[in-house]
């Protein structure tokens, strides 16, 4: 498992999926669709309680706007965790003016995309951050 | 009497009338009010005020002789009085508007010699020193009673006088306590129409005020509304833009070619729609955002501006020229944005010229700054005016200029935000001139949202 996609949204999961696709990036994907889930997968508890906590993704990507638990949250809780700190978190956001973003930027987000409508675009942003995180950054015993 | 004696009657002037005559004719005079109070008065007799007025038994005989006289008086008459004590006085009334408010008073005479055993006999009965007595007496008057008819003829004259003068005086008085009084009134009046009309007018205020704000509340709420519905809206938008192109690049081979150009038609006009909605984003984002203002050198960004935006169109022939331009006084990175939508347009309207000119210019008038963009492009319809900065007006036909139409409802708005002003001139053909005004640091009152 590389890369942890939080995303509420089934097309825009798709898309990030497909994006990531075509760097051949997506081959060790999780999905998880809402706040709640991303921290009982990343913190093994609730449906993930089996899990070892030690394999931890090499890179999440973290939608902003989730049910149950809100990215930000999300965010806080990684970054407040001495276990999970060092995994690199890339923020999605629907647009450069999210109101969430300042909150991110001071909580420590590695990252972010702005997703663009055009999907082009789109897989030229979420291909190059998924290639930089996976393959260029090198994470403390990652 | 309403009035005293002293508000009616210019006493000083009486005294001094009265004084003369004492001295030409030795008739000694008085005024003396029902009150007994004595106003004025020349010649008074040492042997009344230093005698009979002295001893209570004499006094007691006096205060008759008044008491008779005030009795006695009629209006335009006189009355004579020999008192007990063997003197004669005269007396008659002053009467004001039918008011016996006075009387003037002669006498303390004689009409015959004295009988001086009489009066030596009477400063032995009361107790008077004999010798002071008679050289009182002494200086009595002694007026045959012939001459009083016409002696007392002056006192009723003078007495008609005064009082005509008083009640002139007294009318004149009421006239001026009337004047006041309406004066009074009048002020009352327009003190409490005043007092009425400023708690009008607070109330208007208030009102006004109360209905500002709620307009304020409700337009923030809107434009909330509106950012969080363009937000919003990314998201399938980018799913049909996305799947559109996915569908087009997978499996555009199993299309036709006009299955193709239509699914090319969806992902182009979906794409389209994202950038109106950014362009909505941005424009309620600078209707909100905080601002940090600072000197700015426009002319240095203009050209930092214009390198970027140019640097897209290496095959077009664009000049710039910057004039001499005042600082401004503002938020860099609005002021910027302003700038990018003025040379975006300025560049992409004079797409048809073989050169393309576009000049800034600006000057410092009367504490703030202005700026002048312009361009030798294909100008715009001067009836137009009004629509070139709301968003989503055009005024080419669709097609003719790529774009979203927000550039110059931005400019507005950032230029409204600071406080100032923008406005164009143009002529189809010819060019357009888009100028905008920022009023000086300390200077800016923010409007037009």
């Amino acid at each position: 498992m590389e890369i942890l996609l939080v995303e509420d949204t089934a097309a825009d999961a798709e898309l990030t999926t497909r994006a990531l696709h075509k760097r051949n990036l997506a081959n060790h994907l999780v999905w998880v669709k809402d706040g709640a889930e991303a921290l009982d997968f990343i913190f093994a508890t609730g449906a993930y309680a089996g899990r070892d906590i030690q394999n931890s993704p090499k890179v999440i990507l973290l939608d902003l706007r989730l049910p149950k638990v809100s990215g930000v949250e999300v965010l806080r809780r990684i970054k407040g965790d001495a276990r999970t700190r060092a995994i690199p978190v890339v923020v999605l956001t629907s647009s450069r003016e999210d109101i969430d973003l300042a909150a991110c930027y001071a909580l420590g987000v590695n990252s972010y995309i702005t997703k663009p409508v055009e999907f082009d675009e789109f897989a030229r942003v979420v291909g190059e951050l998924g290639l930089y995180w996976l393959l260029v950054n090198k994470v403390p015993g990652g | 009497m309403k009035y005293p004696l002293p508000a009616l009657i210019d006493l000083p002037r009486l005294q001094q009338l009265m004084d003369t005559l004492y001295q030409a004719t030795g008739i000694n005079h008085a005024l003396i009010d029902n009150d007994s109070v004595v106003h004025t008065a020349v010649g008074w007799q040492d042997i009344c005020t230093k005698f009979h007025r002295v001893n209570a038994e004499t006094c007691a005989r006096c205060q008759e002789s008044d008491r008779y006289i005030k009795d006695h008086l009629g209006d335009g008459a006189y009355v004579g009085y020999r008192c007990p004590q063997g003197l004669v006085d005269y007396a008659t009334p002053v009467v004001i508007e039918g008011e016996h408010v006075a009387n003037i008073f002669t006498g303390q005479l004689l009409h015959e010699p004295p009988d001086i055993e009489a009066f030596r006999q009477q400063a032995r009965r009361y107790g008077f020193d004999e010798d002071d007595y008679l050289e009182a007496l002494a200086k009595v008057r002694i007026l045959p009673k012939e001459r009083i008819g016409e002696i007392m003829a002056f006192q009723v004259q003078l007495a008609q006088m005064l009082a005509e003068t008083g009640l002139t005086r007294m009318r004149q008085l009421e006239a001026e306590e009337d004047l006041r009084r309406l004066n009074r009134d009048l002020q009352q009046q327009v003190d409490a129409q005043m007092h009425a009309l400023r708690q009008l007018n607070a109330e208007l205020e208030q009102r006004v005020s109360n209905r500002t704000e709620q307009l304020e509340a409700a337009n923030r709420e809107l434009e909330e509304f509106s950012y969080s519905i363009s937000h919003d809206m990314r998201t399938p938008l980018r799913a049909v833009a996305g799947f559109a192109r996915i569908l087009l690049d997978e499996h555009g081979a199993r299309l036709d070619p006009e299955g193709r150009r239509l699914l090319g038609v969806v992902h182009d006009n979906t794409v389209f729609m994202g950038q109106l909605i950014d362009g909505i984003i941005e424009f309620l984002r600078l209707g909100r955002c905080r601002m940090e203002c600072q000197t700015i050198d426009v002319g240095a960004m203009a050209r930092e501006v214009f390198a970027q935006r140019v640097a897209a169109v290496p095959e077009r022939t664009v000049r710039l020229t910057v004039g001499e331009l005042p600082p401004a006084w503002g938020d860099p990175a609005m002021i910027r944005r302003a700038l990018e939508n003025l040379l975006s347009n300025a560049i992409k309207f004079t797409r048809p010229r073989a050169e393309a000119l576009i000049e800034i210019n600006g000057r410092a008038d009367a504490g703030e700054s202005l700026y002048c963009v312009r361009d030798n492009g294909v100008g715009f319809d001067m009836k137009y005016q009004s629509k070139l900065f709301k968003v989503f007006e055009r005024v080419h036909a669709p097609g003719e200029f790529e774009g979203t139409a927000i550039g110059l409802a931005v400019v507005k708005r950032v230029v409204g935000r600071h406080g100032g002003r923008v406005w164009a001139e143009g002529k189809i053909g010819e060019g357009a001139a888009i100028s905008f005004s920022l009023p000086g640091k300390g200077k800016q009152s923010e409007s037009g949202r």
